[in-house]
C-alpha cells in the first residue's frame, strides 16, 4: 500500500525540498480530530493473516454419534448443536452456525469483519459460498465456492458443495462426479460419501449405496440417516429382515419425519 | 738588375703615393710610368723584341699603368650619380684600364711563347696570375701563382709574393689548410713590413683549423709587432679578434687581462667583438661575448647599449624569449632612470614590432595545431602589449585591448576579462568610443565562456549586462543579455531584480512567450523552494489575468506546483508513518474550498487508499467514488492496477453492487485508451453482473465492447457465459438474441446445442416455424461437433438425445396405433407391418444410444422394452373372430411360437439396460425399472445433498 501512495506522489510531479518538520498537533480543526478519533496509528498496523490449517478444519464442539457428519458439516445437525457452535471461539465455526441459523445480516457482518485476517483462508471462502446458498443466492454461492477452489483446487468441501448445487439443479450426473472428485481428494471425508450413497440409492445403484452406507455406519452407528439408508437399501434388494432391523434402530419419533417415515411405511406395506 | 730595382722602386713609390695621396699623385705616377714605358718600348723596338727582360719590364709597366688608371676609373665610377650609373654599363667605366691589363697580359704571353727558357719566367707568370686575379679569374690566378712558385727560386721574392697571393686566394675561399701550408712557407721571416698584415690571415688559418693556441700566440705577436712603426699596424683588428679567440677558447680572463694590459675598455672592446661577430652572422658567439661584456661595466649607457645590441640580434635571429627578457630589462631601466630618446625609440620599435608579430602568429592558422607554442607566443605578446601600454601612454588602451584579444584567443577568459575591463577604462579616459565598445563586447564574450571564476562573474557580470542593456535595451544582443542577467540575479538570490528583468524583457520582447514562461518558471521555483505560497499565488494571479501568456503544459506544471506545496507536509507525514495525520491532512485538502480539482482528486485518491489500508470498506468505497468522479481517463489509466486491487476486494467482500459499479466506471474510463487491465475490468464487470443476475447489463456491455476495442475472442467467451446462464432461466428473448450472435463461431457449436434446445422447446407452442429452425440448427451443431470430434457437454448431449427420443416415440406411437384384424390375409399383412415398424423402432433406439446421453439411453431402453412387450401382448391377446376352437388352438400355438423370441428379446433388453446403467453409473429416474429389486420403492432423501463445511479430518 505504501507503494501505491508513493506512486501518487509521483503524479504530483515535483520533489519536496522543504525541511520543515511535520507538525503533529494543532494542525487540524477540533471537528476533524473528532471525526477521525476512531482512527489510531495502530489501526494502520498490518493485521496478522490466519492461514488455513487442514488438521484444524473440523468441528470440535457438539459432535455426536447420531450425526456421522458432525465433524465436518452442520447441514444435518439439529438446532441446539448449531447454537453451540455459534458460541464457539473459532470464528469460522461461528460464521457457519450464523449462516445455518439463517442469521444472514450478522453472518455477513462477521464475514466482512474477518476479511482482512481470513482472505487467504480457503475455509472462509467456502463458508461464504454456503451462506449465499443457504440464503438462496445460488449464483453467488458458486462464485465463492470457485473462489475457494482458486486458492486450493482440491479443497473437498467446495467441490462437494458445488456437487450439492448441481444436485439441486437436477444435474445428478454432474453432482455424482463432484462428490466422487471430493471423495477422491479427501478419502477420509464423510460428507461426499454420504451424498454419493444417497444418490446411488435414489437411482437404484443399491450395491454401491450399501457399501458406502455400511462404511458410514461403522463410524457412527446411531445416525438415523445412515440407518434409514441401510434399511431402504436392503428393502430395495428384497432383504426385508435386514431392512427391518435397521428401521427398528431409528428413533421412533424420527419415523414421523417424511423421509424416514415414508420408507418405513412402504416397508410395512410390502 | 737595374730594371728590377727600378721596378721595385716604382712600386714602392706607387704604393706610398697611392696611400698617401689622391688623384694628383696618380697623374704624376702615370706620367712617370709613361716616360719609362716610352723609353723601354723604344729600346725594345731597337732590339726587335729579342730581349725578354725589356719585354717583362713593358708588361710590368702596363700592369702598373692599368692599376693606377683603374683606381682613377673607380673613383669616377663611385662619384657618378645613380641615374647615370644605371644608364651606362660598368664595363664602359673601366674601358681604359682594361686595355692596359690586356696589353700586359699579351706581352706576358708573347714572352712565355718566344722565350721558353727565360729565367724571369716566374715573374711573367706572377704578372699573368695577378692579371687573372684582377679579372676575377680565380682559377687562372691560382694556376699561374702555383706555376710562378714552382718556377721561381727558393727564398726568391717572386716565390714569396706568389705564395702569399695564392694563400690569400685560398683564405678567401675558406680553404684554410691549403692557405696555412703556404703561409707556413712564406711567413717564416718577419722582415717584411707587411708581415703583420699577412700573419693576421695566418692566425685565422690556425684558428679555423682548430689550432686556437697557435692562433692566439700569433695574434699576440702580430699585436706586439704592430706597435712598432716599421710594421703595418694591425692593432685594431687584432685586439678585436683576439678577444674573440679568447672567449671561444673559454679564456675570458686572458682576454680581460689582455685588454687590461693594453689599457683598453674591456666592455667596449667585447661589445666591438660582439658587433663584429653579429655582422658575420655568428650569433651565439656574439651573444656570449656581449653578455660577458656586461659583467665588466657599470656604465648605464654601456649596459643599455649592449642590451640594445642584444635586442637587435635577438630580433634578427628570432630568439623571442630572450628578446622579451632583454626588452623587459630595458623597460625596467626606462622606468627607473629613463632611456635617452634614441634608446627609447629603439625599445618602443622592438616592443611594438614583436607584439604585433606575435599576435599575428597567435591569431593566424600556423599554430592552431600546436596549442602549447601558440599559448606561449600569446603570453609573450601580452607582455609586450603590457610594456607598450606603458611606453606609449597615448595608445595604452589600444595595447591593453590587443592584450585582451590575444588572451581571449587562447581561451584565457578570466585574464582577457580583466584586460578588456582595463582597456574599457583606459578607452574612457582616451575618449576612444570604438575601443570602449569593443572592450565591452569582449567582456561579454569572456563572461559567456566556461571557466569564468565565480569571483569574476559576480564582479563583472551584472554591471556589464546593465551597461550593455542601457545602451540598447531592445537589440538582438539585449535579447540574450536579459536572459543571462535574469539567471545571474536569480542565482544570487536577488529575486526582486530578477522580476524587474522579466518585466523589462516582456516590455521589449512581448511576443517571446517561451522565454517569458521559462523566466516565470524560475521565479516560481524560487518561491517554491522558499515555501512562499503567497508570492506564487501573486504570479499565478498575474498569469490568470493574462499579463503573461503561458503554454498549456506550463499551466499544468503550475497547477502541479501548487499541488506539491499543498501535499508536501501530508506526504512527509505519510512517509514517516504518521498515517492518521496524513489522513486528516488529505481530508483537509479535499474539504478546503481553495483546493483545485487536481488537489481534491489526489486527496480523495489517497484517502481511499488509507481507508483501504485500514480495512474500512465503506469509507474506501466512498472516497474512491469521489476520486474517480474527479479523475480523467489518463488518471484512471495511471492507477488502474490499484483500482483493480481495490475493486476486486469489494467484490470478494460481497459488495457486488459497488464492485459492478466501479468495474463498469473504470472500464468506461479506460475504454478509449490503451490499457493493460481494460480486458480484466470488462470480464470482471460481466462476472459480477452475472452473479447479480443482471443479464441485460451484461448484454449491453457485450454490445458495447467493440467500441472499447475488447477482442472478439474475449467478447465471445463472455457471451457464451451469458448464454449458459440464460439457458437455465426463462429469459428466452435475450437468450435468443445472444445465442444467435454466437452461431458464426463453429467452435462454440457443441455448447450451443442445449441453449438452442431450450429455445426450440420455448417456441414449440408459440411458433412452430421458429422451433423447427432452432431444432434444425442444433442438429447441424451436433452433426458438426461429432464429425469434428469436439467435446460435447452433457447438457447438449441430453438435449440432442431428447430430439432423437422424440423420433423413437413417434415410431412407437405408430406401432401402438396398429390394430390386428381378420380375415387372415389382413392379419398377416398387419403383422408384417408391425414387424417392420418394430425394426424401425429398434433403429431409432440405436440412434439414441449413439448420442451417449445416459438418461436418454435408459429412457430409450424403457421405450424399446415397452414396444417389444406391447407387440407380444398385442399378438398374444388377439382372438380371431368367428373361428373354430381347433383353429383358435392352432392359431394361438402358432402365435406363441412367433412371439417367444420377441418376449425373450425384451428380457434381454432389460438386462442389457441394467448393464449399461451399472457400468456407467447412470442416474436416471427410470433406473428402478431395470434392477433386480424385489420392491419398487422410492428412496426419499433430503431435498438436496449435504453441504460440507469443514475439510479437515482427524
Amino acid at each position: 500500500m505504501i507503494k501505491e501512495i508513493a506512486f501518487s506522489i509521483i503524479l504530483v510531479g515535483c520533489t519536496t525540498t522543504q525541511n520543515n518538520a511535520v507538525k503533529k498537533h494543532d494542525d487540524f480543526s477540533e471537528d476533524l480530530e473528532k471525526e477521525f478519533s476512531f482512527v489510531t496509528d495502530k489501526s494502520f498496523r498490518p493485521i496478522p493473516i490466519v492461514k488455513y490449517e487442514n488438521k484444524k478444519d473440523v468441528f470440535t464442539d457438539g459432535s455426536s454419534d447420531d450425526d456421522v457428519l458432525s465433524k465436518e458439516s452442520l447441514d444435518k445437525s439439529p438446532a441446539p448443536r448449531i447454537e453451540d457452535v455459534v458460541d464457539s471461539d473459532d470464528q469460522i465455526s461461528s460464521l457457519i452456525s450464523l449462516c445455518y441459523k439463517q442469521h444472514f445480516p450478522a453472518a455477513f457482518k462477521l464475514i466482512d469483519k474477518l476479511y482482512s485476517q481470513y482472505k487467504k483462508n480457503v475455509g472462509y471462502w467456502n463458508q461464504i459460498g454456503t451462506c449465499y446458498l443457504l440464503k438462496g443466492d445460488v449464483s453467488k454461492s458458486i462464485l465463492f465456492y470457485n473462489k475457494a477452489r482458486s486458492l486450493r483446487p482440491n479443497f473437498a468441501p467446495a467441490i462437494n458443495n458445488l456437487g450439492v448445487i448441481s444436485q439441486l439443479r437436477g444435474k445428478f450426473q454432474k453432482s455424482l462426479l463432484a462428490y466422487k472428485e471430493a471423495a477422491s481428494y479427501s478419502p477420509k471425508s464423510l460428507t461426499p460419501k454420504f451424498n454419493l450413497a444417497q444418490l446411488y440409492l435414489r437411482f437404484g445403484h443399491n450395491k454401491q449405496a450399501l457399501k458406502l452406507f455400511k462404511q458410514l455406519n461403522d463410524i457412527g452407528q446411531d445416525d438415523p440417516d445412515i440407518l434409514n439408508g441401510l434399511a431402504v437399501t436392503y428393502l430395495s434388494m428384497g432383504k426385508v429382515n435386514k431392512s427391518l432391523g435397521y428401521f427398528k434402530d431409528i428413533d421412533s419419533d424420527l419415523l414421523e419425519n417424511e423421509h424416514f417415515g415414508i420408507s418405513f411405511q412402504t416397508h410395512l406395506h410390502n | 738588375m737595374i730594371v728590377k730595382f727600378k721596378l721595385l722602386f716604382i712600386i714602392l713609390i706607387l704604393s706610398l703615393f697611392t696611400i698617401a695621396n689622391g688623384e694628383d699623385r696618380r697623374v704624376r705616377l702615370l706620367s712617370l710610368i709613361d716616360e719609362e714605358l716610352t723609353e723601354v718600348v723604344r729600346l725594345n723596338k731597337q732590339v726587335r723584341s729579342s730581349r725578354p727582360n725589356l719585354l717583362l719590364r713593358i708588361a710590368e709597366l702596363y700592369l702598373e699603368k692599368a692599376r693606377i688608371i683603374k683606381e682613377i676609373e673607380n673613383d669616377k665610377y663611385l662619384s657618378t650619380g645613380p641615374k647615370e650609373r644605371r644608364n651606362k654599363s660598368k664595363k664602359s667605366f673601366f674601358k681604359r684600364s682594361r686595355r692596359y691589363f690586356i696589353k700586359a697580359q699579351k706581352t706576358c704571353y708573347f714572352i712565355l711563347k718566344r722565350f721558353k727558357k727565360f729565367k724571369g719566367r716566374s715573374d711573367v707568370l706572377y704578372i699573368l696570375a695577378f692579371n687573372a686575379k684582377e679579372f676575377k679569374k680565380d682559377k687562372d690566378a691560382k694556376k699561374y701563382f702555383a706555376l710562378s712558385i714552382k718556377t721561381s727560386k727558393k727564398n726568391s721574392s717572386t716565390r714569396k709574393r706568389s705564395g702569399l697571393a695564392l694563400a690569400e686566394i685560398y683564405f678567401n675561399k675558406k680553404q684554410y689548410r691549403k692557405a696555412l701550408k703556404l703561409y707556413n712557407q712564406t711567413l717564416v721571416s718577419r722582415k717584411s713590413k707587411w708581415w703583420t698584415k699577412d700573419a693576421y690571415n695566418w692566425a685565422w688559418c690556425f684558428f679555423h683549423t682548430g689550432k686556437v693556441k697557435r692562433a692566439i700566440k700569433l695574434m699576440e705577436e702580430i699585436y706586439q709587432l704592430s706597435r712598432k712603426d716599421y710594421y703595418y699596424n694591425m692593432q685594431t683588428e687584432v685586439k678585436r679578434d683576439l678577444a674573440f679567440f679568447y672567449t671561444e677558447s673559454g679564456r675570458i680572463k686572458d682576454a680581460v687581462s689582455f685588454y687590461k694590459k693594453d689599457g683598453s675598455n674591456i666592455a667596449k672592446s667585447l661589445v666591438k667583438v660582439g658587433k663584429h661577430l653579429i655582422d658575420q652572422g655568428k650569433f651565439s658567439q656574439a651573444e656570449n661575448i656581449l653578455i660577458q661584456s656586461l659583467k665588466y661595466t657599470k656604465d648605464k649607457n654601456r649596459i643599455i647599449e649592449t642590451n640594445n645590441v642584444l635586442l637587435n640580434s635577438y630580433e634578427k635571429f628570432g630568439k623571442n624569449a630572450k628578446h622579451l627578457t632583454t626588452s623587459k630589462k630595458l623597460f625596467k631601466f626606462h622606468q627607473k632612470t629613463g632611456l635617452n630618446e634614441a634608446q627609447l625609440t629603439n625599445l618602443i620599435f622592438h616592443v611594438k614590432k614583436m607584439s604585433a608579430v606575435l599576435q599575428k602568429q597567435v591569431v593566424g592558422s600556423t599554430y592552431i595545431r600546436r596549442p602549447k607554442i601558440r599559448k606561449s607566443k600569446a603570453l609573450m605578446a601580452v607582455d609586450y602589449f603590457d610594456m607598450d601600454s606603458k611606453l606609449d601612454n597615448a595608445k595604452a588602451h589600444l595595447a591593453i585591448f590587443h592584450a585582451a584579444e590575444t588572451l581571449f584567443s587562447i581561451g584565457h577568459y578570466n585574464n582577457s576579462l580583466e584586460k578588456y575591463n582595463a582597456s574599457r577604462n583606459l578607452s574612457l579616459k582616451a575618449r576612444d568610443k570604438k575601443i570602449e565598445r569593443l572592450s565591452i563586447d569582449g567582456m561579454m564574450a569572456s563572461l559567456d565562456k566556461k571557466g569564468i571564476t565565480k569571483n569574476n562573474r559576480s564582479k563583472f557580470l551584472i554591471p556589464m549586462y546593465q551597461i550593455a542593456l542601457k545602451d540598447s535595451p531592445g537589440s538582438k544582443k539585449a535579447y540574450t543579455i536579459y536572459q543571462r542577467l535574469f539567471s545571474t540575479l536569480l542565482e544570487k538570490g536577488d529575486i526582486e531584480a530578477s522580476e524587474v528583468i522579466l518585466l523589462k524583457f516582456q516590455k521589449y520582447f512581448p511576443k517571446d512567450y517561451k522565454i517569458q514562461e521559462a523566466m516565470l518558471a524560475k521565479i516560481m521555483y524560487f518561491y517554491k523552494n522558499k515555501g512562499n505560497k503567497q508570492q506564487i499565488l501573486r504570479w499565478i494571479k498575474r498569469i490568470n489575468n493574462e499579463e503573461f501568456k503561458v503554454s498549456k503544459l506550463y499551466a499544468n506544471k503550475l497547477r502541479q506546483l501548487i499541488l506539491t506545496m499543498q501535499f508536501e507536509k501530508v506526504e512527509q507525514a505519510s512517509n514517516k508513518g504518521d498515517k492518521k495525520w496524513a489522513l486528516k491532512g488529505y481530508v483537509s485538502i479535499y474539504r478546503n474550498k481553495a483546493s483545485s480539482k487536481e488537489a481534491k482528486k489526489n486527496a480523495a485518491y489517497n484517502i481511499s487508499l488509507l481507508f483501504y489500508e485500514l480495512g474500512n470498506i465503506n469509507f474506501t468505497i466512498d472516497w474512491l467514488n469521489r476520486a474517480l468522479s474527479l479523475m480523467t481517463r489518463s488518471d484512471v489509466k495511471k492507477f488502474e492496477s490499484t483500482f483493480l486491487t481495490l475493486v476486486s476486494d469489494f467484490y470478494a467482500r460481497g459488495r457486488f453492487k459497488e464492485a459492478a459499479k466501479f468495474y463498469k466506471l473504470i472500464y468506461n474510463k479506460t475504454c478509449k485508451v490503451k490499457s493493460t487491465n481494460k480486458k480484466i475490468f470488462f470480464e470482471n464487470s460481466i462476472t459480477v453482473y452475472l452473479a447479480m443476475e443482471k443479464y441485460n447489463r451484461v448484454s449491453t456491455l457485450l454490445a458495447d465492447a467493440s467500441r472499447c476495442k475488447i477482442s472478439k475472442k474475449v467478447v465471445r467467451k463472455s457471451r457464451m457465459k451469458l448464454v449458459k446462464e440464460l439457458s437455465s432461466t426463462s429469459k428466452f428473448s435475450l437468450l435468443e438474441k445472444e445465442a444467435n450472435q454466437l452461431i458464426k463461431n463453429k467452435s462454440l457449436w457443441p455448447n450451443l446445442i442445449y441453449p438452442f434446445f431450450r429455445l426450440a422447446n420455448h417456441y414449440k407452442a408459440r411458433s412452430a416455424k421458429k422451433s423447427k429452425k432452432f431444432i434444425a440448427d442444433l442438429k447441424k451443431f451436433y452433426t458438426y461437433s461429432v464429425k469434428a470430434k469436439m467435446e460435447i457437454p452433457l447438457d447438449s448431449l441430453n438435449a440432442y438425445a431428447k430430439i432423437e427420443l422424440g423420433k423413437l416415440m413417434f415410431e412407437i406411437k405408430k406401432i401402438d396405433s396398429i390394430k390386428l384384424k381378420f380375415p387372415e390375409k389382413t392379419y398377416n399383412a398387419t403383422l408384417q407391418k408391425m414387424f417392420k415398424q418394430l425394426d424401425k423402432i429398434t433403429v431409432a433406439a440405436t440412434r439414441v444410444f449413439n448420442v451417449g446421453s445416459g438418461e436418454a439411453i435408459v429412457e430409450s431402453y424403457k421405450l424399446l422394452i415397452h414396444s417389444y412387450r406391447s407387440f407380444a401382448d398385442k399378438i398374444t391377446s388377439f382372438i380371431p373372430p368367428k373361428k373354430s376352437a381347433d383353429y383358435l388352438s392352432s392359431f394361438k400355438k402358432g402365435m406363441k411360437d412367433l412371439v417367444a423370441p420377441i418376449s425373450k428379446k425384451s428380457i434381454e433388453l432389460k438386462k442389457e439396460a441394467w448393464g449399461h446403467i451399472t457400468k456407467n453409473e447412470i442416474l436416471s429416474k427410470h433406473n428402478h425399472l431395470f434392477n433386480d429389486s424385489s420392491f419398487n420403492i422410492e428412496y426419499i432423501t433430503r431435498k438436496r445433498g449435504i453441504l460440507m463445511d469443514r475439510g479437515g479430518w482427524k
